[in-house]
């Protein structure tokens, strides 16, 4: 997992994996850059294992940063992210193309 | 003077629960062919007292239908019956109709009698089949009529809706809701919606529980055909304790189908049932096209379709048996009970005794006390002492039950798994009296249930494959159990093709969990199935490989505190060796001071403990050190780093290693002092305070002092985060 700041534009990279076994780190990362940022990029192009648990913190990252007026836009989305976003019915709510 | 009978009734559901197993084991005794004449009595015996009981209680229901089984029992172990496979199925499906009544009766709801009826009726057609050949033309029209009235209701229903509501703590059983969207996804054109109204704050949310819900519809697709209620059922298998679940006909609007129709009409009447009898080849195609109607749930509890709304698809009312169980689910549950031997309560008195004795000897030595009886006091509080303990294993031991009740399941699963996939596998147990905790022989239910899939499904060969391999065409499948040390050891192997070793490497080097310049051992490259993720594609079937895979086998059991490993040998078979506390509630432990804190590490997972030599340190910064043990690297762990306490010194010289393990890896604490090693009594985290990454609870030391239990595998996960983390370490 990376992260990177330029200006007030926080970037999060995932890794290769994005389930419940990584929930409590990413959960803490995306706190903080929900307090650090006020723009926000999502990187990910290398998710190749997510599971209910990665999508259902990645929804509720959503929905806060829509209430705190930051935004968020996603650099990358890997097949199996959208595939398994689409599936559970959370493309509109993770705003993936 | 009237009796009220209802304070006898759980004794009775319990006794009767007992008598359902014995029926079961029976049958199927009798199925493989091995059974004695007692066999018969007994499985006859069991039925006899269920009806006898349940009529007592009023449950009629249950009564009625015991009956009809009873008789169909009574012309077997008379002889004027054959025991055929036919009848043994049938019989066996009664003793499942008769656990969901049981269900009912235990929770004081109405039971459901539509698969009651059906199986009733079954089991009356069967009996009165003395003149079954007059009568199989009529039983065979029926059945023409049967499926053209199927065809016709099929091109009603469109598909299925499903409502999904896991409950919170579904993911942590390692049930992945996307993997099972995965699966719905092949059967059918699937569209879900998530509602996420449940979801808490991102900052208030717990990352590991589940608060969301889905309402699924999955439609029938012209290529994949149908989709059968039974094969969506499956596919919610391990999750069905987890979530509350609605599977509902999806239905086209077309015309009315009154509850007439959809009753009872794909059996032959009782009528026709009264006038004569069929052949078993005629019933067992009455009972395949039974199952096939339980599969898509068309009948309904006297309600209507109506075809009124304005919407072209619309939700049948039936209700799934797993919404019922869900439903019921939701009424208080009755207090689970544990019948214990009279040797045990027996020795509980004496222990009581005992300590009744000496509290009175310690009270009139308080009394009197002067500084010559010292000795007496001490005498007297050792004697305390070794009354607690034996009063503490005494209490221990009642919790403590043979494992054969979490065994007994296994002979059906595997009748009913071998018949499916064509196999001929022998069950063999032994150690069943081996006796565990009761709360761990609950938990270790569902990774067994899982190994053994695994070796059913992908260990034992198919008779033709094992007849070219010059074996016996009959696999075998054992279950062992024994005691060693403070642990029980559960076996479950078979004599299958075994893991195969080239076709691993490959799949972890391409996965990348290892390079091809690595120079694993076997024992590594078989421990590579238990790595998260390592499932693929071509292991998976309808049998094994659904929602869980063996890293949550492997956590599961670790979350018990036990461990599991694999032994194989190719061509010759699969071991799986688990090994687990004989109970949850207390702990072997050693404790250890880091600065001025009192921490805990289950004896379980330490390796070894020594002083640490410096010259065996390497490091390209203080965040990633390793420790070279032998010809091994293992990763160092500053405790005090990690749990930012301030230690008594920095200095290694005069520090203490101990190599622990944890979910597959090794470590070296370094730890300030070892202490003593002690049972602990084990105090929830998450109950009285919150999960804590790392800890797996606390206990109250003598000094009535809170020490934290450390979780090798928490611990390893937050090390290994910290020491990816730049400048933590040293700030």
């Amino acid at each position: 997992m990376n992260e990177t700041a330029e200006n007030t534009e926080g970037l999060i990279t995932f890794d290769d994996t994005l389930d419940i076994t990584m929930a409590a780190t990413y959960h803490e990362k995306l706190t903080e850059m929900l307090n650090k940022y006020k723009s926000i990029a999502l990187n990910g192009g290398e998710i190749d294992r997510i599971d209910g648990a990665g999508l259902q913190m990645l929804a509720a990252f959503f929905i806060a940063a829509k209430s705190l007026n930051i935004s968020v836009k996603w650099q990358a989305c890997s097949d199996i992210l959208k595939k398994s976003a689409d599936l559970s019915g959370l493309t509109g709510s993770l705003r993936i193309e | 003077m009237s009796i009220d009978l209802s304070q006898f009734k759980q004794t009775f559901i319990e006794e009767s629960d007992e008598g359902l197993d014995v029926l079961e084991s029976g049958l199927l005794a009798l199925d493989s062919g091995t059974a004695d004449d007692e066999v018969i009595h007994a499985v006859f015996r069991a039925a006899h007292s269920i009806k006898g009981g349940a009529g007592t209680f009023g449950l009629n229901e249950i009564a009625d239908f015991t009956h009809v089984m009873e008789t169909l029992l009574d012309e077997m172990r008379d002889g004027r019956r054959e025991i055929s496979k036919e009848a043994v199925n049938l019989l066996l499906n009664s003793v499942d109709v008769l656990r969901e009544l049981m269900d009912a009766a235990r929770d004081d709801s109405s039971p459901d009698m539509s698969r009651a009826d059906d199986v009733k009726t079954l089991l009356d057609v069967m009996l009165s089949g003395e003149n079954a050949a007059e009568q199989t033309t009529e039983v065979v029209s029926d059945s023409a009529e049967l499926s053209a009235e199927m065809k016709n209701r099929d091109s009603r229903q469109t598909g299925w809706l499903i409502k999904l509501h896991p409950h919170e703590h579904m993911l942590r059983t390692g049930n992945d809701t996307v993997r099972i969207f995965k699966e719905l996804n092949t059967l059918g054109d699937m569209e879900s919606t998530a509602d996420l109204s449940g979801l808490p704050e991102l900052l208030h949310m717990d990352p590991e529980l589940s608060y969301l819900s889905w309402e699924i519809i999955l439609k029938n697709n012209a290529e994949l055909g149908d989709i059968k209620k039974a094969t969506i059922e499956e596919i919610f298998e391990w999750v069905e304790d987890d979530c509350d679940l609605l599977i509902e006909p999806l239905m086209s609007e077309t015309s009315e189908i009154s509850a007439e129709e959809l009753s009872g009409e794909f059996l032959p009447s009782s009528a026709d049932t009264a006038a004569g009898s069929v052949t078993e080849d005629v019933l067992q195609s009455h009972i395949d096209v039974l199952m096939v109607q339980d599969d898509d749930s068309v009948t309904t509890d006297n309600k209507t379709v109506s075809s009124s709304e304005q919407s072209t698809e619309k939700i049948a009312p039936n209700v799934s048996p797993i919404q019922k169980k869900s439903e019921k689910k939701k009424k208080p549950k009755v207090e689970g009970s544990i019948r214990v031997g009279t040797n045990k309560v027996d020795s509980l008195i004496d222990m009581v005794g005992e300590l009744v004795i000496t509290q009175s000897m310690l009270s009139q030595l308080g009394e009197h006390f002067s500084m010559g009886k010292l000795e007496t006091l001490r005498g007297g509080l050792a004697q305390l002492e070794r009354n607690i303990r034996e009063l503490q294993e005494s209490v221990m031991r009642i919790r403590m039950l043979p494992i054969s009740f979490s065994f007994q399941r296994f002979p059906r699963l595997v009748h009913d798994l071998s018949q499916k996939m064509s196999k001929k596998i022998e069950l063999k147990m032994t150690g069943e009296q081996t006796e565990l905790d009761k709360a761990v022989m609950e938990k270790i239910g569902d990774p067994m249930v899982h190994l053994v899939r695994n070796s059913l499904d992908h260990g034992i060969e198919e008779p033709h494959v094992r007849l070219a391999a010059g074996k016996d065409e009959m696999g075998i499948i054992r279950l062992n159990a024994y005691h060693q040390g403070g642990f029980i050891v559960i076996e479950i192997s078979d004599d299958g093709a075994g893991l195969p070793r080239d076709k691993l490497l490959e799949k972890a080097i391409e996965k990348g969990l290892v390079s091809p310049q690595d120079n694993l051992s076997d024992e590594k490259i078989y421990d590579l199935i238990f790595h998260p993720g390592f499932s693929t594609a071509d292991q998976v079937s309808d049998i094994s490989g659904r929602g869980v895979g063996m890293d949550v086998v492997r956590k599961n059991i670790k979350d018990l505190g036990g461990k599991v490993e694999v032994s194989t040998t190719p061509g010759e078979g699969t071991t799986f060796t688990i090994r687990l506390p004989l109970t949850l509630a207390i702990l072997d432990g050693q404790l250890i001071q880091v600065g001025q804190e009192t921490y805990i590490i289950p004896l379980v997972s330490i390796i070894e403990s020594f002083e640490v030599d410096v010259s065996k340190i390497n490091s390209i910064d203080r965040a990633n050190e390793v420790y070279k043990i032998r010809d091994e690297y293992i990763p160092l762990i500053r405790l005090y780093d990690v749990f930012d306490v301030q230690p008594e010194t920095t200095c290694l010289q005069e520090c203490l290693l101990v190599v622990v393990e944890g979910d597959g890896g090794k470590a070296g604490l370094l730890v300030d002092d070892l202490l003593s090693q002690q049972q602990v009594v084990i105090k929830s985290l998450e109950t009285n305070y919150k999960r804590v990454p790392g800890f797996s609870g606390a206990t109250i030391l003598g000094d009535g002092t809170i020490s934290l239990i450390l979780d090798m595998s928490g611990l390893l996960i937050l090390a290994s985060e910290m020491q990816s983390t730049p400048n933590y370490a040293n700030a």
